[in-house]
């Protein structure tokens, strides 16, 4: 397990120096919590998960983990990107094992039953034969979930991991991280970009909300482990938590925005979380 | 009306064929030339067979039809001229000489080939190596680049007379030149892929921390195969003109050779013969790579 710390954090890009894309960023994440992080496009979410994952440098302040400055990409910390990002000249249960070999040394039978079980917990048994381009969307993310899983980080790191998933395949998507991450022994602290509101209320301990590359509001989600969809929307806190998260983000929006949002979702009906107006920023 | 086209289209081949068949033994000197008519006669029956194998394939009638069309227009040129043409012989003689000169002739296969396959090892071991270390290293392509644009439509036969000079035989210099004509393309080709590297894939890559070796086999070299096997089909072409030209430096055996020492005494028979085989390698070179394109980058096929 990890402990995360952003001190001051500042980035910007070395052939744009005049414009900050993270402006004295400060957060931590304890061991074991699961953060998401949300807010509208270009606020800086994205760019905040690739300094933890080491692919970008902050310019100044300091990431740390455990207390050590994050200096490039680690062994301790695994990523699923939106575009699933598997290797397509692999088989999906060579994807897996591709993962599994860079962070374990063990003969090829142990890496391929470890594989076939991380498939198999993602609901991909018997698939694992097929390239990534036989696979559809959900199923491409599941192998990537499962990859991601079977290397077995201290920190997982999402970067709207569902967001280019259909709404049925998300919310069957967002149930099985719900359920791997409350079954497994080992508590990893998890950082979760995304834009929907639902999606981190259902599954986060806590919500950063970013705005003009800040860090806007720091929020705990009032809900309990292990949760689940149907009880915590059926409660009042629950909309009204939403409620809170919902005028963030349309907080000095477009006049006339959010009362269109709002009469879509009361059509859509407030079961039906994660799919019509996940995606609001 | 198209149930009779296509019917006369699946008969044409056979009724070429017999029009093959009866012109040859309608000649003059049949049977005297015997080796000529047998080896004749084993040329039509493989692409009969072949015709018979692959009958689904639509396409395998008109080819038939073409070979069985053309070989008849030449066996009949003799009748209609009046006489064996010295520049233009009958296929029956050209024929023979597959079966007279089987011996040069698989040894000048052996031979080319193998001074085929250790240039494409070489500019393929070179290529990629460079390349891949120019991909992953933006100063070295910097650097390598410029230099390959400038030298690279540079044609390698340019460089004969020097390379003969220097090296200390002519095996040696037809692999130099037929190396530098290779390595080039591969090399530009592989720096250009990488360049365009898929960044989603870049990422992923990155985050798992590989080191150079597992970053170049795993990744970078999987990820090139595609357009690498485009350009070694582009090269095979060049490949075989690099090869002929460099055995006509002073080589004693290839196919080259066998073109280049054969025009020397007019034997225009055995120079056609040669042509023949040159194009029948560079097809089966060329199947033989798709064969195995479709091995390496079955992913590619899946993804079409």
């Amino acid at each position: 397990m990890a402990a995360i710390e952003f001190k001051n954090v500042d980035f910007r890009y070395s052939n744009n120096k005049d414009e900050n894309i993270l402006n004295n960023v400060s957060f931590k994440i304890r061991e074991g919590e699961f953060v998401s992080i949300i807010g509208g496009s270009g606020c800086g979410k994205s760019t905040t998960l690739s300094l933890l994952s080491g692919l970008n440098r902050a310019s100044g302040g300091a990431v740390t983990i455990d207390g050590k400055t994050v200096t490039g990409p680690g062994k301790d910390r695994g990523v699923v990107f939106q575009h699933y990002a598997l290797f397509p000249w692999m088989r999906a249960k060579r994807n897996v094992e591709f993962g599994i070999k860079q962070v374990l040394k063990a003969d090829k039978r142990t890496i391929s039953e470890k594989a076939d079980r991380y498939l198999e917990l993602v609901g991909l048994g018997g698939k694992g034969d097929l390239f990534p381009h036989q696979l559809s969307g959900g199923m491409q993310q599941r192998v990537a979930i499962a990859r991601l899983l079977a290397m077995e980080p201290d920190i997982l790191l999402m970067d709207e991991p569902f967001g280019a998933i259909d709404a049925k395949n998300r919310v069957a998507l967002q149930e099985l991280l719900l359920d791997l991450l409350d079954r497994e022994e080992k508590k990893r602290s998890v950082v979760f970009v995304t834009h929907d509101i639902d999606e981190a209320i259902l599954l986060s301990d806590r919500i950063l909300f970013m705005r003009d590359h800040e860090i806007y509001r720091d929020l705990k989600v009032p809900f309990d482990r292990p949760r689940s969809r149907e009880e915590i929307t059926a409660s009042n806190e629950y909309h009204e938590f939403r409620r809170e998260l919902f005028d963030l983000f349309y907080d000095n929006d477009i006049p006339g925005q959010k009362e269109a949002e709002e009469s879509k979702r009361a059509k859509v009906g407030k079961f039906s979380i994660g799919s019509a107006v996940g995606a609001v920023g | 009306m198209k149930k009779a086209i296509d019917k006369i289209y699946k008969i044409l081949p056979h009724i070429l064929l017999a029009a093959v068949l009866a012109s040859t033994a309608l000649q003059a000197e049949f049977p005297k030339d015997t080796t000529g008519y047998i080896s004749l006669m084993l040329i039509l029956a493989a692409v009969e067979t072949a015709l018979i194998v692959r009958r689904k394939k639509w396409s395998a009638y008109g080819i038939s039809s073409i070979v069985y069309g053309l070989i008849l227009i030449w066996s009949l040129y003799p009748v209609i001229n009046g006489r064996e043409s010295f520049l233009f012989p009958p296929p029956q003689r050209i024929s023979a000489v597959f079966v007279n000169d089987i011996l040069v002739i698989l040894k000048s296969i052996v031979s080319s080939l193998w001074l085929l396959l250790v240039s494409f090892l070489i500019a393929l071991v070179l290529g990629i190596g460079l390349g891949m270390l120019c991909g992953r290293n933006k100063r070295l392509q910097n650097v390598v680049m410029p230099i390959a644009r400038v030298l690279s439509p540079v044609p390698a036969l340019i460089y004969a007379p020097y390379v003969v000079a220097v090296m200390p035989n002519f095996t040696l210099a037809a692999l130099f030149i037929i190396t530098s004509g290779l390595f080039y393309p591969i090399l530009i080709n592989i720096i250009v892929t990488l360049q365009h590297f898929d960044p989603k894939l870049r990422d992923a890559s990155d985050v798992m921390g590989l080191g150079l070796k597992s970053t170049i086999l795993n990744i970078y070299l999987p990820y090139c195969m595609p357009s690498l096997f485009n350009t070694l089909a582009m090269q095979i072409s060049n490949a075989f003109l690099l090869l002929i030209g460099a055995e006509l430096m002073g080589m004693d055996s290839g196919l080259g050779w066998y073109v280049k020492y054969n025009s020397d005494f007019s034997d225009y028979v055995r120079v056609i013969a040669g042509f023949i085989v040159i194009g029948a390698i560079i097809a089966v070179v060329n199947i033989g790579l798709q064969r195995v394109r479709g091995k390496v980058v079955l992913w590619q096929q899946a993804e079409q």
